[in-house]
């Protein structure tokens, strides 16, 4: 029975996916299926404007498919009201933006701490900010604002916001996009090691090979397709 | 959220700094110009009180405000008045306004002697009363405010009028003159504006029993208590509570348009932070709830700034220009602060309702 849940984890079908811009229906989704097992660690590559972060984005709930299903352990999201998909958001996912996305105004730790307000935690919600801080090496810098840090250093800022509640789905959208070489490799040592320690589910979007070759799997899109999928 | 919220309105200074002060002069606006009308009219009842007089008649249907100007009682009603039971002693005066100094006054032409048979007895502080049909007596308030002293003289009603005393404001009006000498100055002779009328005291019948009685034996006439006088004042003046209205809703509307304004722009500056919001799991409801808040963090700053200016402009008036009384009252800066905020949460709902609807996709490629 374990075996079968875990086969089920997230499985998306038919998902389609059509933005009407400028008189003209553009499909970025065209009829996507797949399923992802849990604590999988699984990268999407294929060109600019496949529709790679499109269902990076109807995983975790942001946007709604004109067609099809994404279904999370065993519920389908789709169908459910803003309210509960953003809960749902809130509690099972992690978001990680090639931009970083933190909050300008905020410190690290405001960051991090307003994520986790969102989410409704409370209790011993400094420690684990302090603890998560560390863990991506930013435990003195949590009371600087993203202005103040490197591209790296905010990444692995956007990182710990996004797995500070322990999501059981990391959603990240090019998160080395921004990234030298160096740092890539950084941010790719603590996916990895989230994944072998806590057991993720981890969905990476990237155009980079090496960062791809990291992940269990490899699905690869295009033309909002999937194109191969081992 | 409120880290959040605390923190935007810190890091856009500039924005904050203008929406607190717009918000700010709206409330200054509402408490200074209500709290001018209040005060004159509560000052203008005050001193008819003060006269200690307990009953005063008009004319039916003149005016419970400015000098009652005019004057089509004749003078001879009072002895008529005065066969009243309860009453002890009529005093006609005719009231007239004037400007002196271009500031407009209400003058008392009274006789002293029957004004302090009513109880008017005013108290001189300087000179001494009138002896000459061409002398007044001004009270301590516009004396100082125009260096007025005892002998200087002061061209009214086209005549040369010489200070003759100066007594302690408060009662009645602040220019007196013989009720005579302006009757003849208006071709008025043997007419009054009103009459204040003395009642015996702590005994029946009650004063508004002897102001109906004189109502029912003088159907032309109205009686009114001056206990009561302010109700009469407000309830009278043509567009006075009308004005209490306009300048509250204009307080309502620059709290609500400036509100509106700045979350409105806030909002499109921040679509990707509300994007990212969304990413971490924030609902419709609590993206239009961290509007508001804002907002009504904008509108507590405002409101504090409009206390602030209304202290200010009422030292303001009290040095510059100490003949107008400006009431303030923790009731009016309370309600003032409520306006001001009801303003800004109305006026953060549409912007709060647009921030909620945006998509979060379109929102988090917002540059």
């Amino acid at each position: 029975m374990n075996s079968a849940v875990a086969q089920d984890f997230i499985e998306v079908a038919g998902l389609c996916k059509i933005y009407h811009t400028g008189g003209e229906d553009v499909h970025a989704l065209d009829n996507v299926s797949l399923s992802v097992r849990r604590g999988e660690f699984l990268s999407i590559v294929g060109p600019s404007g496949c529709g790679k972060s499109t269902l990076l984005y109807a995983l975790g709930g942001l946007t709604t498919p004109s067609a099809g299903s994404v279904r999370i352990e065993g519920k389908a999201i789709c169908d459910l009201p803003d309210t509960a998909i953003s809960h749902l958001r809130g509690a099972m996912t992690g978001f990680v933006f090639q931009r970083f996305n933190l909050l300008p105004t905020l410190t690290i730790y405001e960051n991090i701490a307003l994520a986790q307000k969102i989410r409704g935690a409370r209790l011993q919600r400094k420690e684990r900010i302090g603890e998560i801080l560390d863990r991506v090496g930013l435990g003195g810098k949590k009371g600087r604002r993203p202005s103040e840090l490197s591209m790296g250093e905010q990444q692995r800022a956007a990182i710990a916001r996004a797995i500070v509640h322990r999501p059981a789905i990391l959603l990240a959208d090019e998160p080395t996009g921004n990234l030298d070489s160096a740092n890539s490799e950084a941010i790719l040592g603590i996916f990895t090691t989230m994944h072998h320690e806590l057991k993720q589910t981890i969905l990476l979007v990237t155009h980079n090979r090496e960062i791809a070759g990291a992940a269990g799997r490899v699905v690869r899109m295009r033309d909002g397709k999937i194109v191969d999928s081992p | 959220m409120t880290s959040l919220v605390w923190a935007n309105v810190r890091h856009r200074k500039t924005r904050s700094l203008l929406c607190v002060v717009a918000v700010g002069i709206g409330i200054a606006l509402l408490l200074v110009l209500s709290g001018l009308c209040r005060g004159m009219i509560a000052e203008s009842a005050q001193r008819m009180r003060n006269t200690g007089a307990s009953i005063i008649v008009q004319p039916r249907g003149a005016s419970g405000l400015l000098a009652f100007k005019g004057s089509s009682l004749p003078v001879k009603y009072g002895a008529e008045i005065e066969q009243i039971p309860g009453i002890t002693a009529a005093c006609p005066v005719l009231t007239w306004t004037t400007t002196i100094e271009k500031v407009i006054y209400v003058i008392y032409g009274v006789d002293l002697k029957s004004y302090e048979a009513v109880g008017g007895r005013l108290q001189i502080v300087e000179g001494r009363p009138w002896r000459d049909a061409h002398e007044l007596l001004l009270d301590t308030r516009l004396a100082s405010a125009n260096g007025y002293r005892v002998g200087d003289a002061i061209p009214l009603l086209g005549a040369r009028f010489t200070v003759a005393g100066i007594f302690k404001s408060g009662v009645g009006a602040r220019v007196y003159v013989p009720i005579e000498t302006l009757q003849t100055s208006l071709h008025l002779e043997g007419m009054c504006s009103l009459f204040f009328l003395k009642t015996k005291t702590g005994g029946e019948p009650a004063v508004k029993d002897i102001a109906a009685h004189i109502e029912r034996r003088f159907p032309a006439l109205r009686a009114n208590a001056l206990d009561r006088y302010e109700d009469v004042m407000v309830n009278e003046v043509t567009g006075l509570n009308e004005f209490f209205g306009v300048i509250t809703s204009t307080a309502l509307v620059i709290s609500f348009l400036v509100i509106l304004l700045t979350m409105y722009t806030t909002i499109i500056e921040r679509t990707r932070e509300i994007g990212i919001l969304r990413s971490l799991g924030s609902t419709r409801a609590y993206i239009i709830r961290m509007v508001i808040k804002e907002s009504v963090l904008l509108c507590v700053m405002g409101v504090a700034a409009g206390w602030a200016f209304t202290m200010l402009a009422h030292l303001w008036i009290a040095i510059y220009h100490p003949l107008l009384t400006m009431e303030i009252t923790a009731a009016g800066f309370l309600r003032a602060a409520a306006l001001g905020v009801a303003g800004g949460i109305l006026g953060a709902l549409y912007p709060g309702f647009r921030a909620a609807r945006i998509d979060p996709v379109e929102a988090l490629s917002y540059e």
